[in-house]
């Protein structure tokens, strides 16, 4: 972590509120970027972005530096997305994947960028696995700190990760 | 606390004040800690020192070390 | 200001360091690298690509307002639970003074019954919330 985002995060935990906007202004992309996939909703991501903005307010004090700011961030958006998925039944889930998978396709469309049918696998893989798969293989977490962003023990977090690469493999076999 | 209906009216009124700041103090920080403040909180009111000594040993206590833990493993990252 | 902080620690911290193809391949093996992976690791590129625009952080005082507004939330509901402890507590603490008083042997039986009912509740919900450190 640089001198200056641990010089802000202090101001921050001290009460001054322009130094916490501006932490959050610098990793927005980041968030969102990793809610976007992790939940392969946008309006989602956007929502549990807002939410985890708010919810890292509340509980700044308690973020120690024991690991980076952003995975903080990333550990409180992935708790707020799992309590929503909870809230939730089957049927809505369903219907909320088809329709964040329409808006991720119109926006590809729209900015000409080429589709991948790996989204389409990726979002049929179930979200905690998907959570666990994203973490260690594109963000390059270990599974120790895996299990800690998800409060589970280490073991869940590599079969988690594992059994959605599995589950990502036979969706895009279906694909073909 | 002894079962004594002679206590003096002054003495009851310390026992209430020592559990209002008992219960109060632990509301305050175990829900600063997120940790079932109402529980701690509600007991803190009806008795001591028990709740504070349960809070200390089960709550302050082991979140203390884990920190002391996490500092530790910190340092270890950084020398290698 | 455009700062976009991508990778997590912006890529600062030895252990948080995103560096993808190195450590796939390390510890995959030949066997499950297969075509999953880059092919997953480029679609999710391209998906970061299209949503640039969107995961632009908003203006810095959109976000403070937002966190003004949060926090005022925050600090009225942390109000209202802090008067509502203070009211329910009054009436439990005169129930046990009384009950000390007039029937010692319901207050001890109470008084044992809380720490007991305490870890059970703590037993039935393991994880971040139990009593005392479950992790």
């Amino acid at each position: 972590m640089s001198d200056e985002e641990l010089g802000m995060i202090r101001q921050a935990q001290h009460g001054d509120r322009l130094a916490l906007a501006q932490l959050f202004q610098n990793h927005y992309s980041f968030l969102y970027k990793y809610l976007l996939k992790a939940t392969m909703d946008p309006q989602l991501a956007e929502d549990v972005t807002q939410d985890t903005i708010v919810r890292c307010m509340e509980k700044m004090t308690s973020y120690n530096g024991s690991s980076s700011f952003s995975s903080w961030m990333i550990t409180i958006a992935t708790r707020l997305y799992i309590d929503r998925l909870r809230r939730r039944s089957r049927e809505e889930e369903w219907i909320r994947r088809e329709q964040g998978m329409r808006s991720i396709r119109w926006q590809f469309e729209t900015k000409g960028e080429e589709w991948s049918d790996v989204l389409d696998a990726l979002s049929r893989v179930s979200s905690p696995q998907r959570i666990a798969l994203l973490l260690k293989h594109y963000y390059g977490y270990s599974y120790g700190e895996i299990g800690k962003i998800l409060g589970i023990p280490e073991g869940t977090a590599k079969s988690r990760a594992a059994y959605g690469l599995k589950q990502l493999r036979e969706e895009m076999k279906m694909d073909d | 606390m002894k079962e004594q209906s002679s206590m003096p009216l002054w003495a009851w009124a310390v026992l209430a004040a020592v559990l209002m700041t008992q219960g109060a103090l632990l509301f305050r920080d175990a829900r600063a800690r997120g940790r079932w403040h109402w529980f701690w909180g509600l007991w803190g009111m009806t008795t001591f020192p028990l709740p504070t000594v349960l809070y200390l040993l089960l709550v302050v206590f082991p979140e203390h070390r884990r920190k002391r833990k996490e500092i530790a493993e910190k340092d270890e990252k950084i020398r290698k | 200001m455009t700062n976009d902080m991508t990778g997590p620690d912006n890529g600062r911290k030895p252990g948080d360091a995103p560096d993808k193809e190195g450590r796939l391949k390390a510890e995959e093996g030949p066997v499950s690298a297969e075509i999953a992976l880059p092919e997953l690791l480029a679609g999710l590129e391209r998906l970061d690509r299209a949503y640039d625009d969107e995961a632009g952080p908003p203006p810095l005082g959109m976000l403070q307002a937002r966190l003004i507004a949060a926090s005022e939330r925050h600090r009225r509901r942390a109000l209202r639970e802090w008067l509502l402890f203070w009211l329910v507590s009054l009436f439990i603490l005169g129930f046990s003074l009384l009950a000390i008083t007039s029937a010692p042997p319901v207050y001890w039986t109470v008084q044992g019954l809380v720490p007991i009912a305490g870890i059970i509740a703590a037993a039935m919900r393991p994880g971040r919330k139990g009593r005392g450190e479950r992790r």
